[in-house]
């Protein structure tokens, strides 16, 4: 029959008139990315031991860690620094790293003015991961549970 | 600034037309129709129904730079590849912007070491937006233009843009007598005459 074909294409083009809107709002909305997605990294101050396993592993060299020994034999963090201009986010540290100190999952606002401000230290660092971690009810990106502020956890 | 500039700021009609100006500007940046690399891909994903950049009234990317206010530098800028960029911003016009997406276009990326790409697109074009990523997600792209709008919202009639122009200087990457070097100085004020190395003849047969 003569026109059937535009009927069913015009009813297809109807059906979608109804549908939910798919379109994700995203400054108010965020998309949940799934768990092993190579997003942009965290660095959590409390898991870090300063072995620089990350550092090692890291194909670009923009991890930076400088430590100096102290007295018990841990080591004291003196810089650590990662190079947002040059990372490639390939997630190497983040399966290298055998405290789980460096994760993937961080937040998406990460564009910035000012060249030099992609050259995250210690202090930025530390300032995105505590943020991440006020926001998300203390939980790491992968899972775990995070130790609230003032709270001590020795990590074997 | 001065005091005249200053009183000139504070201007009550001047500020009505840079708010009406501004509002014009920042709803409506069209980008040019330009990638580079992988990270195009994904700012091709930004265009469609799930993160949707018409959000942003950035939705029609035009074919020809002359129509574009906005250069989304989205990948690997190689040292060929330079002199085009640059050749495409100078001909875009005024008012224009540039987003720097990437790595590779920050800083060279992977490739920061290496002969053959250009050690971030900062050297050739003024940057206004960078976002890091590799590739950035669509995400991440939407906020360097959220971002962007921010600074178009505090931009005046009366002052500066506030970027860092590019030196024009190469000669601490390529030797001086590089074709590409000597095109792209061309291409910098006070944009000498640059001539084209002679083409080879074809033998015959």
């Amino acid at each position: 029959m003569y026109g059937l074909g535009i009927a069913k294409g015009l009813f297809i083009t109807l059906r979608h008139l109804f549908r939910r809107p798919f379109t994700i709002q995203y400054p108010e909305e965020v998309r949940q990315v799934p768990p092993r997605a190579r997003t942009n990294l965290l660095w959590f101050d409390e898991r870090c031991t300063g072995c620089s396993t990350c550092a090692q592993a890291c194909p670009d060299g923009c991890i930076l860690v400088a430590t100096s020994p102290r007295e018990d034999g841990s080591l004291n963090k003196d810089r650590y620094e990662i190079d947002f201009r040059l990372c490639m986010f390939c997630g190497l540290c983040v399966e290298a790293c055998p405290y789980e100190a460096i994760q993937a999952g961080g937040p998406f606002d990460d564009a910035v003015y000012v060249f030099d401000d992609m050259y995250r230290d210690k202090h930025a660092l530390t300032r995105m991961a505590r943020a991440y971690l006020d926001s998300h009810d203390y939980t790491y990106p992968n899972g775990k549970k995070a130790p609230r502020p003032g709270q001590l956890v020795a990590i074997k | 600034m001065d005091d005249l500039e200053k009183s000139l700021h504070q201007n009550l009609l001047i500020t009505s037309v840079d708010h009406v100006l501004n509002w014009a500007r920042r709803s409506s940046l069209w980008p040019a129709t330009f990638g580079l690399a992988c990270c195009a891909i994904e700012m091709i994903a930004t265009t469609t129904p799930r993160y949707d950049i018409a959000r942003f009234g950035a939705e029609v990317f035009r074919a020809s730079p002359r129509q574009a206010d906005l250069m989304i530098v989205s990948g690997t800028v190689t040292w060929k590849m330079a002199p085009v960029v640059r050749r495409l911003y100078l001909q875009m016009a005024e008012p224009k912007w540039v987003i720097s997406m990437g790595s590779c276009a920050n800083i060279g990326g992977p490739f920061a070491y290496g002969y053959s790409v250009l050690p971030g697109v900062r050297l050739v074009i003024p940057i206004d937006v960078y976002v890091p990523g590799c590739p950035p997600r669509p995400e991440s792209l939407l906020q360097g233009l959220i971002l962007l709008q921010q600074k178009i919202d505090r931009m005046s009639i009366s002052g500066e843009r506030e970027r860092e122009e590019p030196s024009g200087d190469f000669s601490q990457y390529l030797p001086p007598d590089d074709p590409v070097r000597k095109e792209l100085e061309s291409l910098f004020p006070p944009f000498p005459q640059y001539e084209r190395p002679p083409e080879q003849e074809k033998v015959a047969g």
